[in-house]
């Protein structure tokens, strides 16, 4: 019988700024939970909460994130030497602190703060994978308010 | 572990308990990484967009 790794749980919020702290696991974010942007984008953040299974501790969990468009293509920006996807990626890994209770789920974080995107009106995702695990949050694109 | 891990018992005391009070090195060297804030934008120095640890300079290289 073929052995599964336990699914590894987590959530994408989409917010101003964001910051992981290494040493407790939270997230520290301002401005979270817009679903629409004008153009170009401010800056903004992509937060990952991850729920680590007490089984998957103490192993390196590769996280990426990639901002795909209304087709799930991967966006693309014009720059000096050509287009480029916009992704970012890293690697968690999370221990096994003395005291908690056997089974419990470990939390680990992952911010993505990115600079001003040039994007064409429409629906973008940034989508994530942790460990082979996905999952998607979409936002808007829409005509700057003026005024 | 190493070959310096195995004492035999004739050997000298001094030898024996450094081997035996040793700091074990099977622990973790590398401190489990629970959270990691990267920052990805356009390289002040080569224009390319990069991931950095460190803040990078937002703006106008994003927007032409």
């Amino acid at each position: 019988m073929p052995l599964t790794k336990p699914k590894i749980a987590f959530k994408i919020i989409l917010c101003d700024a964001a910051q992981a702290d290494p040493s407790t696991g939270k997230m520290h974010m301002l401005g979270a939970g817009w679903t629409m942007m004008g153009t170009p984008t401010s800056p903004h953040a992509v937060a990952i909460m991850v729920q680590v299974p007490w089984d998957r501790a103490n192993e390196k969990l590769p996280v990426r994130i990639e901002l795909l468009d209304g087709d799930g293509k991967s966006v693309e920006i014009p720059g000096d030497g050509g287009s480029q996807p916009i992704h970012g990626e890293a690697e968690l890994e999370v221990g096994r602190p003395p005291g908690v209770a056997h089974g419990s789920l470990l939390s680990a974080v992952f911010a993505l703060n990115v600079a001003p995107l040039p994007l064409a009106l429409g629906r973008y995702e940034w989508r994530a994978s942790v460990a082979g695990d996905t999952a998607a949050e979409s936002f808007q694109v829409v005509v700057r308010q003026t005024g | 572990m190493n070959d310096g891990d195995f004492y035999e018992d004739d050997e000298p005391l001094e030898k024996i308990q450094a081997i035996r009070r040793r700091v074990p090195d099977f622990v973790t060297r590398r401190p489990a990484s629970r959270g990691v804030t990267l920052y990805l934008g356009p390289s002040t120095a080569t224009g390319k967009w990069e991931q950095t640890a460190e803040p990078v300079t937002l703006g106008a290289a994003a927007c032409p």
